[in-house]
C-alpha cells in the first residue's frame, strides 16, 4: 500500500498479525490438493488420456492459487484499523479497496469467534454489526488476547458515545 | 427538534444510570391505561370472518333451492334442470331434524364460546414505557412495544371492517418481526388509542434526559399524565372528509357510522394550516399509465407480439403469468394511491390511501432515516416525482398487502415533493426559503455545489454521469444532511440525514482503481433508498469522506450530548464540561468547505451544550 497517508498516516494504522496469511495459505494449500485428487482421480479412472479441457483447468486452477498465495500475505498487510477519537476506521482489500468509518455510538454488537484453523494460530476474528447490514466490518487474524480486549475497549467506548439509532 | 433522543438500538445492553430501565411489572398507578383493556366485542367475528364465510357459502350451497323457492314457484326450477336429492330432505325424511338442529345449536355454542374467551384474553395496554398485547388462551402471547422503539402507528381497516365500524391498531418498532397488532378496535377508540400512544412516545422524547426517564421519576409522569388526560379529554376525534375538514358530531347512530367509514383520517389542524398534500384520482391514473411498470407491460406485450409471429401463439403462453404479476402490481398501485392524502399532525407525519381497504400511517417526526425522489422518464414533461423513505420498522413489514410500503407521495407536482421533504426531515425549523431552493436546484436543476463525477466517470456511470452529484448539506449546523443526486432516464434525489448515517465507507472496485475513481457510500438501516455515489474523482472522494465522517460524528455526539445518552457518572448538569476535551481534540472538523460543501452562511441554530 503506497497511499496509506490518507486518511491517517500510514503509522497509525494497526495492522493485523502476519500469521493470518499462514491461514489463507493452509486453505490454498487444501484446495490444491484437492484440486490435485481430484485430477488424480480422473487420470486414474479415465483409463486412456483426459481431454485437453481438464488440463486446461487444472493449470488455471494452479495459476490462480499460485497468484492467490503470493498475494496473501500483501492482503493481510492491506488489512487495518484505526481507533480514532469517535470512530472506528476500517481497511481492507487490494483490487477491490474499502474504507469504512464507524461512529463508535453505532455499534450495537462486538463478536469474537474463533474456527479451529485461527485457533491453532492463536489468532482470532472480531465481528461488528451496527443496524445496517450494509456497514460489514469484520477484522480477521487479531492475536486473541489483543482482540478480546479490543472488544471490550469497543464494547466501552459504544456505551459512553451511543445514540438514537 | 433534532430528532430523537431513544437508545432504540436493539440487542444493546443499557447504560448504567442510563437508557431503560428493565421491563419490570408496572404497577397499576404507572400505568396510563391503567387497567388492561379489552378490544372490540365484535373483533373475533371479523378475526374469524372468512371462517364464518366459508361456514355461510356450505349453507346456502345446501339451501340453494330451499331459497329459490321462496321467491321463484317450483315449476321454473323444474325446468332449470331436475331437483338433486339435499341434504334437507333427507334429514326429513329420516327424522333426524333434532338431532341436527341441537348439533347445529352446540357448534353455535361452541364458536360463540371460543370467541367470547379469545376476546376476554385479549388484552392492551399503554404504559409508561411500552404498549403491551396479549392474547391467547391456551397458548398466551405477551407482547411489548417499548415507547422509544415504536417506528410508527398505523390505523388499519379492511373493507369488511370498515362496514362493521373496526380499525386495527399496528404499532410498528425498530427490528424485526416488533410489531404490536391490536386488532380490532372501534373506530373513533382506535384513533384515540393512537393519539395516546403517540403522546406516550413524543413526551418519552420530550423528557429525553435519562435521569427524568426512569418511571420512577414524578415529574415526568406529571407531564405524561397530564398529556394524556388531555388526550382523553379532546375526546372522539370526529371524522374528516378529504379536503380535512371535520365533520360536526352526527345527530344519528347510523350518520355517524357512515362517516366513520368514509373517515379519512386527517389531522383537522392539518386542513385548516393547509399542510396538506393530497394525490388526484385523475393524476394517479396518469402517473400508473406513465409509469415505468407500465412501460414494461407495454414493452412485453409488444414484445410478445413481435415473438409470436415467429414462434406462433406459444410466445403468449410463456408472457401471461409476467403479464398476470404486472397488471396486479398496477391494479395494486391504483388501489394503494387512491385517495392519497399526507398531512402534518401534532405528533408526526401521517400519510392515508386506499380504495377498497385503508391504511393510516402516523410516522412520529424524527424517525424518517433517509427519504428519496424519483422520477420516471414518463413524468418528466409533466414534471411529477414520487417519494419514499427508509425507516427502521418498515423493511419488517413490507409483505403486508395494505402497507404504503415505503411510499409517502406516490406521484406529486415539485411543490408538494418540496413541502413532503420538509415536513420530513426539518420539522418547523426556519430557513425554508433557503432550503426549498437548494431542494429545488437538485431536483431540476443543475445540481449547484454537488460535488460532480471525476473524468472517465462515463465509463462506470454511463449516461448518468451529468446528473450525478454528491453534496452534505449544511455541515455545521445541527441538520446536517448529506444529498445524492442520479439517474439518467429515472433520476432520483437522495437525502439522509446525517444523524441517521450508521457508517461510512470509500470502496475502490477494480474498474473505479483503473479510472483512479472512487464510490462513496453512507449505510442506513434496511430500507428501499441507497446512499451510493460512484464515480467520483479519488482526491474528491477522499476528501468527501472525511468531511462525511467528521460530520457523522460530530451531528450524532451533539445528539448523544443534548440528551444525556453519555454515561457520565456526573449529574446530567455536567455534561457539557465533561465531554468538552472530546470536543476540543475531535480529529477532523470539516471546517474549511469543499468542494463537497457549501459555505455554510446559514441562520444561526440552537448549537449543542458543548458546542455553546
Amino acid at each position: 500500500m503506497t497511499e496509506t497517508e490518507w486518511p491517517t498516516p500510514a503509522e497509525t494504522w494497526q495492522r493485523v498479525s502476519p500469521r493470518y496469511a499462514w491461514a489463507d495459505l493452509v486453505i490454498n494449500l487444501l484446495v490444491t490438493l484437492i484440486a490435485g485428487g481430484v485430477y488424480g482421480a480422473i487420470v486414474v479412472l479415465a483409463n486412456e488420456q483426459p481431454p485437453i479441457f481438464v488440463h486446461l483447468i487444472v493449470a488455471a486452477v494452479v495459476l490462480f492459487l499460485l497468484v492467490n498465495a503470493v498475494f496473501a500475505f500483501r492482503r493481510v498487510r492491506a488489512l487495518g484499523y484505526v481507533l480514532r477519537e469517535d470512530d472506528l476506521l476500517f481497511r481492507k482489500g487490494i483490487m477491490f479497496e474499502r474504507v469504512i468509518a464507524v461512529p463508535y455510538g453505532r455499534l450495537q454488537l462486538v463478536d469474537v469467534t474463533r474456527g479451529p484453523l485461527l485457533r491453532a494460530l492463536g489468532l482470532a476474528t472480531l465481528k461488528f454489526v451496527t443496524a445496517s447490514a450494509a456497514t460489514g466490518v469484520n477484522l480477521p487474524g487479531l492475536p486473541a488476547a489483543e482482540a478480546e480486549a479490543l472488544r471490550d475497549r469497543l464494547v466501552e467506548l459504544a456505551e459512553t458515545r451511543r445514540s438514537g439509532l | 427538534m433534532s430528532g430523537e433522543s431513544e437508545d432504540l438500538a436493539a440487542g444493546r445492553p443499557p447504560a448504567p444510570g442510563s437508557g431503560q430501565p428493565e421491563p419490570a411489572p408496572v404497577s397499576e398507578s404507572e400505568s396510563l391505561e391503567l387497567e388492561w383493556r379489552r378490544l372490540h366485542p365484535l373483533s373475533p367475528l371479523l378475526r374469524g370472518g372468512l371462517f364464518l364465510i366459508v361456514i355461510a357459502g356450505i349453507v346456502i350451497a345446501n339451501l340453494r333451492d330451499r331459497i329459490l323457492e321462496l321467491f321463484v314457484s317450483r315449476e321454473v326450477l323444474d325446468v332449470m334442470g331436475p331437483n338433486e336429492s339435499d341434504l334437507i330432505d333427507f334429514i326429513v325424511e329420516q327424522s333426524l331434524l333434532v338431532w341436527v338442529l341441537l348439533a347445529l345449536l352446540v357448534t353455535i355454542l361452541l364458536i360463540v364460546g371460543f370467541s367470547w374467551l379469545s376476546w376476554r384474553f385479549s388484552t392492551f395496554r399503554i404504559t409508561r414505557e411500552a404498549v403491551e398485547s396479549r392474547r391467547g388462551v391456551l397458548f398466551r402471547q405477551h407482547r411489548r412495544a417499548p415507547l422509544e422503539r415504536i417506528q410508527s402507528v398505523n390505523l388499519q381497516r379492511s373493507l369488511l371492517a370498515r362496514v362493521l365500524g373496526l380499525t386495527q391498531v399496528d404499532v410498528q418498532t425498530a427490528g424485526q418481526g416488533g410489531k404490536v397488532d391490536l386488532q380490532y378496535l372501534g373506530h373513533r377508540d382506535a384513533k384515540q388509542v393512537r393519539e395516546q400512544i403517540l403522546l406516550a412516545v413524543g413526551a418519552t422524547r420530550a423528557a429525553g434526559d435519562a435521569a427524568t426517564r426512569q418511571s420512577s421519576s414524578p415529574a415526568n409522569g406529571d407531564v405524561l399524565l397530564e398529556r394524556t388526560e388531555r388526550a382523553h379529554g379532546a375526546g372522539v376525534v370526529p371524522a374528516v372528509d378529504f379536503s380535512g375538514h371535520a365533520y360536526g358530531e352526527m345527530p344519528g347512530a347510523m350518520d355517524a357510522r357512515l362517516r366513520d367509514a368514509v373517515d379519512f383520517d386527517i389531522d383537522p389542524s392539518a386542513g385548516e394550516s393547509g399542510s396538506l398534500i393530497k394525490v388526484p384520482v385523475t393524476r394517479l391514473i396518469a402517473s400508473i399509465l406513465l409509469g415505468s411498470e407500465m412501460l414494461t407491460v407495454v414493452l412485453i406485450g409488444i414484445a410478445v407480439m413481435v415473438s409470436s409471429i415467429w414462434f406462433g401463439p406459444v410466445a403468449l403462453a410463456t408472457a401471461l403469468p409476467l403479464a398476470i404479476v404486472l397488471v396486479s402490481i398496477l391494479i395494486s398501485q391504483f388501489n394503494k394511491g387512491f385517495n392519497f392524502v399526507l398531512s402534518r399532525a401534532s405528533d408526526g407525519v401521517r400519510v392515508g390511501a386506499g380504495l377498497t381497504a385503508t391504511t393510516t400511517e402516523t410516522i412520529p417526526f424524527g424517525r424518517v432515516h433517509a427519504v428519496e425522489a424519483i422520477q420516471p422518464i414518463g413524468w418528466r414533461p409533466l414534471g411529477w416525482w414520487k417519494v419514499r423513505i427508509t425507516t427502521a420498522g418498515h423493511s419488517a413489514a413490507q409483505a403486508g398487502q395494505n402497507k404504503l410500503q415505503n411510499t409517502v407521495l406516490p406521484v406529486g407536482e415539485l411543490d408538494d415533493v418540496l413541502k413532503v421533504c420538509e415536513v420530513l426531515l426539518h420539522d418547523g425549523e426556519d430557513g425554508f426559503e433557503d432550503r426549498r431552493s437548494a431542494m429545488q436546484d437538485a431536483l431540476t436543476g443543475e445540481g449547484r455545489g454537488f460535488l460532480k463525477a471525476g473524468p472517465g466517470a462515463g465509463w462506470v456511470l454511463w449516461f448518468g454521469r451529468g446528473r450525478a452529484g454528491i453534496r452534505v448539506d449544511d455541515v455545521a449546523g445541527k441538520q446536517a444532511s448529506l444529498r445524492i443526486r442520479r439517474g439518467w432516464l429515472t433520476r432520483s434525489l437522495s437525502v439522509m440525514p446525517m444523524l441517521r448515517a450508521q457508517s461510512v465507507q470509500l470502496s475502490r472496485p477494480l474498474m473505479h482503481r483503473m479510472l483512479g475513481l472512487a464510490t462513496l457510500q453512507a449505510h442506513t438501516v434496511l430500507g428501499p433508498v441507497r446512499m451510493q455515489m460512484r464515480g467520483v474523482a479519488l482526491e474528491d472522494a477522499r476528501h468527501a469522506f472525511d468531511v462525511l465522517a467528521a460530520t457523522v460524528v460530530r451531528v450524532q455526539r451533539n445528539e448523544a450530548v443534548q440528551y444525556g445518552h453519555r454515561a457520565e457518572p456526573a449529574s446530567h448538569g455536567h455534561h457539557a464540561a465533561s465531554s468538552a476535551p472530546i470536543a476540543a481534540e475531535a480529529p477532523i472538523r470539516p471546517e474549511s468547505p469543499s468542494a463537497a460543501e457549501v459555505p455554510a452562511a446559514r441562520t444561526p441554530r440552537e448549537v449543542g451544550p458543548e458546542e455553546a
